[in-house]
């Protein structure tokens, strides 16, 4: 019977024209492709619920569904108990979520970028957006306090709070442009239009503002205190700790841009991996799609660098393991690229604050120490099994 | 088998640095043609493929695709009707053949588009590699890569199989840049053969060559860059001759007839060689 309604709805029994072409469009990948994203979901779920579950105050599964399920009026029985809803509320949840939203977003934006490189090494730190935030929050961390005790600007609450974070997010963002910008400089009208060195241009002038940034770093950490020094360090190194239900809020508008925005430029990801001159062959506005990458990327990136400061790898890392699954084609890599980032960043973030509690690892630190070996067995074990041309 | 120009290019000047590149080159693509452009390294023959491309803008002189100014196409429009096989082509990420073949229908829509499967196994086969498909791009050698890329750019202006279709795009266009550089003696012919038949199915093809022979076998008309101008361009017995050669390539040659009653071959002379047939040393 359901053999029979299977086969009815292609009409007649495949010819062997059609089975040929179903052996043609069945390229190795194709199982991992069918399960990469109900796979990748259940991961990103099961990875939330460990770390909804685990820390210095357990909540076993049964009081989590609880927890979560209250505001809607729902009472179970083996409802939670208080403490345990306040640090759901106030404390883990918000950084679970922030976890996921800046690791999909990393991974997302790190994929795109790769493809407009048309390089698997290009991380969201070569379109400036990394650094600028960065200059942005030292220059914070370290004038702030000088402005704020010199002037008599009695700063408000939410509003210093959101100093830092704001500061990056619009360095970031103009760092980008600015990378953007430069890379078009002596290209208008009359010059004959070449593409080919396009991509290194802005390879370079991502590198050059980069430096810039670096140099203004250096600067501010030569002029900060010794506590100043150690906010630094700490923002350098990434950390979803001071999540809070209103800078998840905040970020995510700009991550959705990320998210929601670089999937649609997809099929002409695809062309530019040809090169930028066979893309425009293909009909791709080649310097367009560029600036959307770019500014989409930077957008996502810039909030969550403002949040978390600077979490290195995913952006890296997630798209290249993705790829080794299921193939380069960024309509699947950039549906796969967010729920791998969310669930490696949820991850690390679990291991973050267990691994010497009561205390807690800066994130990056774990991210590192975890994705480089990983990386590092996973190009191994393809480059000894490549050795065959399969 | 030659019908209206589709492509006009006059004073086409373009200059790198104080070096003109091309210098007042004045040609025509017609439908159905295959022009093949010949020339000595950095004659500007590349420049002038990407010139008629519409991938480079020329600082003088105007290039009409069915009496528009090329500029004034959109990208995707263009993508429909004219494809371009670069010289080299790096891809680093591991599609499939079938994949990169399947790009090239990106502007009819893709994967989803009409016959895309058809079409992109057709023009696999066309170059003979169907039984590559389903291997990552980056695995093949360099003549397999370039097979696979004529393919993709063969199934972007393939001909519609319906009359309909066929009527409604009535131009198409393919430029190929040394389409057999890495190609070996057969794949070097067939790949010209796949080109021959596309111009005989209504497409208006130049292809840059260097083998003069292959052009002299394959091609209606050849056009002869030297320093950036039109040194000849004509059909190929006519242009092709051992003058002609010796003033662009600086080389010695005869022209023999082809032992196997193909067009006439040409066969340089050695300098220096005993028994030169014309005696005469090279003056340029």
């Amino acid at each position: 019977m359901t053999l029979g309604r299977r086969r009815g709805r292609g009409g007649a029994r495949p010819t062997a024209r059609e089975t040929e072409r179903h052996a043609l469009a069945t390229p190795p990948f194709e199982r991992r492709r069918r399960l990469a994203v109900p796979v990748l979901a259940a991961l990103v779920l099961a990875v939330a619920l460990l770390s909804a579950t685990t820390g210095a105050v357990r909540v076993p599964f049964r009081q989590l569904v609880a927890v979560l399920v209250e505001p809607t009026g729902l009472a179970l029985p083996w409802a939670g108990d208080e403490q345990q809803r306040a640090v759901l509320w106030a404390i883990r949840l918000p950084r679970i979520a922030l976890a996921a939203l800046v690791g999909a977003t990393l991974a997302t934006a790190g994929a795109a970028l790769q493809g407009m490189f048309r390089n698997p090494l290009a991380d969201p730190g070569l379109i400036g957006v990394s650094s600028g935030a960065s200059l942005a929050a030292v220059a914070v961390i370290v004038l702030g306090a000088r402005l704020a005790g010199s002037a008599a600007v009695q700063v408000a609450g939410p509003i210093a709070t959101l100093l830092l974070p704001g500061a990056a997010f619009l360095g970031g963002l103009l760092a980008t442009l600015g990378v953007l910008r430069l890379s078009r400089v002596g290209r208008g009208d009359g010059v004959p239009t070449d593409a080919r060195s396009a991509a290194a241009t802005m390879l370079l002038c991502g590198i050059a503002v980069n430096a810039i940034a670096g140099a203004g770093i250096g600067l501010l950490v030569y002029l900060s205190t010794d506590q100043q020094l150690r906010d630094i360090t700490f923002w350098s190194l990434g950390s979803v700790g001071g999540a809070t239900w209103q800078a998840v809020a905040l970020a995510l508008p700009f991550a959705l841009a990320t998210l929601v925005g670089l999937p649609r430029l997809a099929p002409q990801l695809d062309l530019l991996l040809l090169g930028e001159a066979e893309a425009g062959h293909l009909g791709v506005r080649v310097e367009r799609l560029k600036r959307w990458t770019m500014v989409l990327s930077a957008l996502g990136v810039g909030a969550a660098v403002a949040f978390t400061g600077l979490i290195g790898f995913v952006g890296l890392v997630v798209p290249h393991l993705l790829r080794l699954a299921h193939g380069p084609g960024h309509a699947r890599l950039l549906r796969t690229a967010p729920l791998l980032g969310a669930a490696l960043l949820m991850l690390a973030d679990l291991v973050a604050r267990t691994i010497v509690a009561p205390s807690e690892l800066p994130i990056g630190v774990v991210t590192a120490a975890i994705g480089g070996p990983f990386f590092l067995w996973l190009l191994l074990r393809e480059r000894a099994g490549a050795g065959g041309g399969g | 088998m030659s019908g209206a120009p589709l492509l006009h290019a006059h004073g086409l000047r373009v200059r790198r640095g104080p070096r003109a590149v091309l210098d007042g080159v004045d040609v025509a693509l017609a439908a159905g043609e295959l022009l093949v452009v010949v020339g000595p390294n950095g004659a500007g023959k590349s420049t002038l493929l990407r010139v008629l491309a519409g991938e480079l803008r020329p600082h003088e002189g105007a290039v009409r695709l069915l009496d528009r100014p090329l500029g004034a196409w959109a990208p995707e429009a263009l993508a429909r009707v004219r494809a371009v096989l670069p010289q080299e082509s790096s891809l680093a990420f591991p599609f499939s053949a079938l994949e990169v073949v399947m790009l090239g229908r990106a502007p009819h829509g893709g994967r989803a588009g009409a016959h895309a499967y058809d079409v992109c196994r057709a023009a696999l086969d066309a170059v003979g590699m169907t039984a590559y498909a389903r291997r990552p791009y980056p695995t093949l050698s360099g003549g397999e890569r370039q097979r696979v890329q004529l393919a993709r750019v063969l199934a972007q202006i393939w001909p519609a199989d319906d009359g309909a279709a066929d009527a409604a795009m009535p131009a198409r266009l393919l430029f190929l840049d040394e389409p057999t550089a890495a190609l070996d003696l057969a794949q070097q012919h067939r790949a010209l053969a796949a080109a021959r038949r596309f111009a005989g199915h209504g497409v208006a093809v130049l292809a840059v060559l260097h083998d003069l022979n292959l052009a002299a076998q394959h091609a209606d008309r050849v056009l002869v860059l030297h320093d950036g101008r039109v040194a000849a361009l004509g059909p190929p017995d006519e242009v092709l001759t051992p003058a002609v050669v010796r003033r662009v390539f600086g080389m010695p040659v005869v022209r023999v007839p082809h032992p196997g009653g193909g067009r006439a071959v040409l066969v340089p002379i050695p300098e220096g060689a005993p028994g030169a047939a014309e005696g005469r040393p090279p003056t340029g």
